[in-house]
């Protein structure tokens, strides 16, 4: 299982309304090793991504659910499992989860896939959030 | 009692040890997380927890060896499954009851 890193503004975008987990088109963006992002970016455009996304499946999620119970909100969001075709994809090490709702396509979170990866023709990259806990929770 | 055992980095396969025929059983699920695991006996005459053990560290060595190399018949490489398992964010801390 792989750490969960939090952009600091994602919290701030929450309290001024940035967000709609319920609803939003949530997106999984790919950068490389070289490019790493930080805790500090905010929206996509600080990020590097991969130059393209060429033959590549859907990076949009299925949101499960988004409700709250106790006072915790819990984000659940269905695997996704994206598929390479015909050519290979540029390498890629760390997803980023951003919402491609707003313009500026304001960051969540991201995880570090450990090594750089190159899909060629046919390789699959599944993300699986945890099924039980959640993508992220808010207390 | 049989013992379930998940290989921690290769999501879609799980095992089953079974005293009762001495088996160790390798159950596979489509990449993708849907459909229905096949349960396939690859090991007989496992005797003890620490023996199944051992028989299920030997498949997955074996398993991500081949996984790599193209196939026997053809020479064409085999398609590769990649997983990324995301651990959840908590924001923010709980107070009161």
């Amino acid at each position: 299982m792989v750490a969960y890193n939090k952009f600091y503004a994602f919290v701030q975008d929450i309290a001024q309304g940035v967000h709609n987990l319920s609803t939003n088109a949530l997106t999984y963006a790919l950068t490389p090793t070289a490019n790493p992002p930080v805790a500090t970016n905010s929206v996509l455009s600080n990020i590097t991504q991969i130059a393209n996304y060429t033959n590549m499946s859907s990076r949009v999620p299925t949101i499960a659910s988004c409700t709250q119970s106790l006072g915790v909100l819990k984000l659940m969001i269905n695997n996704l499992t994206i598929t390479q075709s015909t050519t290979a994809s540029l390498p890629f090490q760390f997803v980023v989860l951003y919402n491609a709702t707003p313009a500026n396509g304001n960051l969540i979170s991201w995880w570090d896939y450990g090594s750089a990866v190159t899909l060629q023709a046919g390789d699959t990259f599944a993300v699986q959030p945890d099924q039980t806990n959640g993508i992220l929770q808010i207390q | 009692m049989i013992l379930k055992i998940a290989a921690s980095d290769l999501p879609w396969l799980n095992f089953e040890w079974h005293p009762d025929d001495h088996r160790l059983y390798v159950l596979k699920s489509p990449p993708n997380g849907s459909g229905v695991a096949v349960a396939t006996p690859f090991l007989e005459d496992v005797n003890t927890e620490h023996e199944a053990k051992q028989g299920i560290n030997a498949f997955i060595a074996g398993y991500k060896e081949q996984a790599s190399e193209p196939d026997v018949r053809t020479g064409i490489r085999r398609a590769q499954h990649h997983t990324i398992i995301l651990d959840t964010g908590i924001l923010g801390a709980h107070h009161g009851s």
